[in-house]
């Protein structure tokens, strides 16, 4: 696959995906254009304290759900584990990085690159939602040059973006501008400083960000790139008005947690209607 | 021959031999305490059940929820003419017979059995009588001195202690501890533990109950085996994906013990500086 290619039509979202095998009870993973790992970090030092045990979600409702960040997948588990397990199978990952420090970006993608299972690693998505790093244009920039140096070509790059960056469109300009080959849009709402919103609710605000930056390439204001829409999608009609407002790919996240199967279903449901736009495309 | 696209689903891809939803009816209700007990026909091709798993009843259209309903599983039967049944705890919900409703299951690894005969001290907090109940039958069964004790924070709060007499050898009923945590849960659990002189400690309950018992259970130098998740208390899915669950195990591994567990042995949930000590 080249990295200019479409993204992946379906995958799960960053999170919410597990590590493979437990999707894999629910289906067969080779079926799925890729499967998401991560947010993946470096590994806590020796000794370092042990992971709070609170759990990371906070309150769901019936259409919502508040969560905390987890702690980080460690790259080593990714390498030595999850990226073998899911090449033996004929299946693929979306590995989901921080886009903060680029010292420790560099660490986890030179891991990354160094793995002999390298061939299941589709793209990563790097995460640039975070206040301060998609509210100076110049460091998304950076951020993914750096990540199109440290990885092979034909792995893709993709930069997420929420409503949290203060210029979109600037930051969505600079990322592409750096190397991304497509944009995740996030409709993962801020709940005070440390937790966030998900769910069926977000979906209108994942598709309000949609269009904007849709309507921002049409107007030049980016260069075309595909984008990838995240919150609120759990079912076929969730999936088509993403894309039908511009859209490349969907994410699925909280409507795995009841609904694994979802994944094949929208796969095989969006996957003809793809395919005939891929071929015009 | 050219691989088939990806994108394409085969109709296997999510068919026999992967976990889905299907459909129970409810044959029998019996008030159980604070809840109810269930006995559901399950189709055959169901598997079998034991002590310490658990059934996900995912939410229905009417009934939107972020996560799935998690039930323990209290007894299972196979029988030659009415098929396989399993029994489900669940909330009082006023089931009448006949009900349906569709679940996933059986989810999680079940309490292990020693094989070797072995004394055994089996608690369970509130709703985690319901598979402490079914281990220390099973237990027992298998030939091994069970003492089993029922825990709550009232007598409210308890599950139907009327039949408990007939599964165990000894049959301790506390109440009076607050939701769990603290000196005074080390206390009593230390103490059961030496009273019963029992070789292997079951615990099931809250997550942070289940880890004390394993500290109990390595201080006073015996084997324990601990639910480190909790069907049904609405922060987690169940199947891995929501990191609701997720803990850190000796080697520094993360584990979501919806998926390895809920069963785990004591031994690898101890903190660091236990670990670090051994």
């Amino acid at each position: 696959m080249r990295a200019d290619a479409m993204p992946p039509l379906v995958t799960p979202a960053s999170g919410c995906g597990g590590t493979g095998p437990e999707l894999a009870r629910f289906g067969d993973p080779r079926a799925l254009p890729a499967l998401m790992l991560g947010p993946v970090g470096l590994p806590p030092a020796a000794g370092a304290e042990r992971v709070s045990t609170a759990s990371t979600v906070v309150e769901s409702t019936a259409a919502s759900l508040v969560y905390r960040h987890g702690p980080a997948l460690p790259v080593t588990e990714v390498c030595d584990q999850w990226l073998p397990w899911l090449r033996a199978r004929d299946a693929r990952a979306v590995v989901a990085v921080p886009g903060e420090a680029s010292a420790v970006l560099a660490d986890i993608l030179g891991r990354l690159r160094r793995s002999v299972d390298l061939g299941a690693l589709v793209a990563v998505e790097v995460d640039l939602s975070a206040p301060q790093a998609s509210s100076d244009p110049q460091h998304c920039l950076r951020v993914m040059s750096r990540t199109r140096e440290l990885l092979p070509r034909d792995v893709g790059r993709h930069a997420k973006f929420d409503t949290r960056s203060p210029d979109l469109i600037g930051a969505a300009r600079h990322a592409v501008a750096g190397g991304a080959t497509a944009l995740v849009l996030s409709g993962a709402t801020p709940v005070g400083t440390a937790a966030a919103m998900a769910g069926p609710a977000v979906l209108p605000i994942t598709v309000a960000l949609v269009s904007s930056v849709r309507e921002a390439i049409d107007q030049g204001r980016v260069p075309p790139v595909p984008l990838i829409g995240v919150g609120g999608v759990g079912d076929e009609a969730g999936a088509r008005r993403l894309l039908e407002a511009g859209a490349s790919g969907v994410q699925v996240g909280t409507a795995l947690f009841t609904d694994p199967g979802v994944l094949w279903r929208l796969t095989s449901d969006l996957a003809p209607a793809d395919r005939d736009r891929r071929d015009q495309g | 021959m050219t691989p088939a696209p990806r994108g394409a689903v085969p109709p296997a891809a999510t068919g026999a031999g992967y976990l889905r939803p299907f459909e129970v009816e409810v044959v029998s209700v019996r008030p159980d305490g604070a809840g109810e007990r269930i006995w559901v026909s399950v189709p055959t091709s169901a598997g079998t059940a034991a002590p310490g798993q658990f059934v996900l009843v995912p939410p229905g259209p009417e009934q939107p929820r972020m996560f799935s309903d998690g039930w323990w599983l209290t007894g299972a039967e196979e029988h030659p003419v009415h098929g396989a049944r399993w029994e489900v705890a669940t909330p009082a919900l006023g089931w009448r017979p006949g009900d349906r409703l569709e679940v996933i299951g059986p989810m999680g690894r079940a309490f292990p059995v020693p094989r070797e005969s072995v004394t055994c001290l089996v608690v369970g907090y509130e709703t985690g009588q319901a598979p402490a109940r079914w281990c220390a039958a099973v237990l027992g069964e298998r030939g091994h001195r069970v003492s089993l004790a029922l825990v709550a924070r009232d007598s409210d709060h308890h599950r139907d202690l009327a039949t408990t007499r007939r599964l165990a050898d000894r049959v301790l009923v506390v109440d009076g501890l607050a939701p769990p945590g603290g000196d005074p849960w080390l206390q009593a659990l230390t103490r059961m533990v030496v009273d019963e002189a029992a070789d292997v400690l079951y615990a099931a309950g809250p997550t942070t109950l289940c880890r004390q018992a394993a500290e109990v259970a390595a201080a006073q130098g015996r084997v324990s085996q601990v639910t480190m998740y909790e069907p049904g208390s609405g922060l987690g899915c169940g199947i891995g994906l929501c990191q609701g669950c997720l803990i850190t195990v000796t080697g520094a591994q993360q584990v979501r013990p919806c998926v390895v567990g809920p069963v785990l042995p004591g031994a690898v949930v101890l903190t660091t500086d236990r670990q670090a000590g051994r």
